[in-house]
């Protein structure tokens, strides 16, 4: 190391100049082309981000429980403060609750025996996972958590995450331990949506901000404020009717929805495991290889 | 034997400035559970990789500027290489003012790094717009490079006491 660095010492000043130079295009070149194959999405270096983020979990892990350990002291002190006033409104939500949940086991027995009468095919079955969150996107340029849960737990990339305010988002990269879920807000986030009440169908895209847009509504004027937005369950990746937000603003040519999850304050989420009827597996695949790939396989 | 100690310790105090730039990154990626915070995380490391630029280079070679950045957009989940560009250009530019700005005062240093933080912040939203292909949201890219620029001072004293656990430079 030494007579190393005593040699570039006695390097002529151009000469080390240059040196640096060079060292800086090399290095500045290998990052653009890391992001040319990023953007590309090339095998090899999504299999690197799923192998880090599976060595990095269960540092974020142990080192985010002395971060959660203080912000959980503060949010506690300042819960303490208006105690009072949140148990009162809480006692009217469960007063309100009780009513809902009559209400919902009356429609439950209901619609067990209407699907009875008309012989409706069962949901398919659903299963959960739930992961702690144990990293967020340290930047501006996504919307995206980490969680301590992967592909051991049943976990693949697609499939729905939700609280229990509403969907967050989709998982779009999977460890064996860790997984990615990429929030509703995210620039590339797509959700087949239903209107509530009117039943039209739209797709709410997120745009980095806190709001979502309503995209291909029939007519602006198709959504009322306060409408509810839930998922269709088009596409076959969500579930049907998992509640998504509320209309919140509507102008000539887009309606804004106001997402019922907190994105800021996600600790727990579930990532629900949909077995959607497929015709066949190999056909669902098809299209996203080509049906060039899918002729060659056929003959 | 004690010489091989004292030559594992030397290589350990080596260490220093990048495993310094390794606690921010992860530090980076860990969740707080303040409300805006996330989007708006100060870029930690861009204040460790200009101090060190300037202050020891020897110790931080640009390969590690590199791999320490890319790492960075792997945990994060920005597009990967955008942080490595962002600190191997703000890491270059340090080396090479270094001389300029070592015999200065410290506000030289700071009104130095505020140029430096807004040029990585142009940059950073430059290239993330490319690579996804539309105009990200500025806001979140101004707040983040003030907040970095305010905690400069904060953070260059702190990496001070910390370069002390690093050997001594040598002359030259």
């Amino acid at each position: 190391m030494r007579p190393n660095s005593e040699r570039i010492g006695l390097m002529a000043a151009p000469l080390r100049v240059v040196a640096q130079r060079f060292t800086l295009l090399l290095f500045a070149g290998a990052s653009v082309t890391l992001l040319v194959l990023a953007r590309a999405g090339y095998p090899p270096l999504e299999r690197v981000r799923t192998a880090v983020l599976d060595i990095a979990a269960p540092v974020l892990e142990v080192a985010a429980h002395p971060v959660a350990a203080v912000t959980d002291t503060v949010g506690d002190l300042a819960a303490l403060s208006n105690v009072y006033s949140e148990n009162l409104r809480l006692r009217e939500e469960v007063e309100r609750l009780r009513n809902w949940q009559a209400q919902a086991r009356l429609l439950a027995q209901e619609n067990a025996a209407f699907r009875g009468l008309l012989r409706a095919q069962p949901e398919p079955g659903m299963t959960y996972v739930t992961g702690r969150v144990i990293g967020d996107s340290g930047g501006p340029f996504v919307r995206a958590v980490l969680l301590n849960a992967g592909t051991v737990d049943g976990i693949h990339p697609g499939v729905a995450a939700v609280t229990g305010d509403g969907l967050v988002g989709r998982v779009v990269d999977a460890g064996r331990r860790s997984s990615r879920v990429l929030l509703l807000t995210d620039l590339n986030s797509r959700v087949p949506v239903v209107v509530e009440s009117s039943r039209y169908r739209a797709i709410l895209s997120g745009d980095n901000t806190d709001s979502l847009k309503l995209a291909f509504l029939p007519a602006p004027s198709a959504v009322t404020i306060g409408d509810r937005i839930v998922t269709s369950g088009h596409g076959g990746l969500f579930p049907a009717g998992l509640p998504v937000g509320v209309v919140t603003e509507v102008t000539a040519d887009a309606a804004v929805v106001t997402p019922h999850v907190e994105f800021r304050r996600l600790e727990y989420v579930r990532i629900l495991l949909f077995d959607f009827p497929r015709l066949d597996a190999d056909e669902a695949e098809a299209p996203a290889a080509g049906a060039g790939a899918a002729g060659r396989e056929g003959g | 034997m004690i010489p091989e100690a004292i030559r594992w310790f030397r290589l350990v105090r080596m260490l220093v400035p990048g495993v310094s730039v390794l606690f921010v990154v992860v530090l980076t990626a860990i969740p707080v559970g303040i409300p805006y915070l996330p989007t708006v995380t100060p870029f930690f490391a861009l204040i460790a990789v200009y101090f060190w630029g300037i202050y020891r280079p020897d110790l931080l070679p640009i390969w590690a500027v590199f791999a320490l950045g890319a790492l960075q957009d792997l945990l994060t989940g920005a597009p990967l290489g955008v942080t490595s560009l962002a600190l191997v250009l703000v890491y270059a530019l340090a080396v090479s003012q270094r001389r300029i700005v070592l015999g200065q005062s410290f506000g030289v240093e700071w009104a130095g790094f505020m140029l430096v933080a807004a040029g990585a912040g142009i940059v950073v939203w430059l290239v993330g717009s490319a690579f996804r292909a539309a105009f990200l949201w500025t806001d979140p890219f101004a707040v983040q490079t003030m907040l970095t620029a305010a905690l400069y001072p904060v953070f260059s004293w702190t990496l001070a006491q910390v370069a002390r656990l690093a050997p001594p430079a040598q002359p030259g």
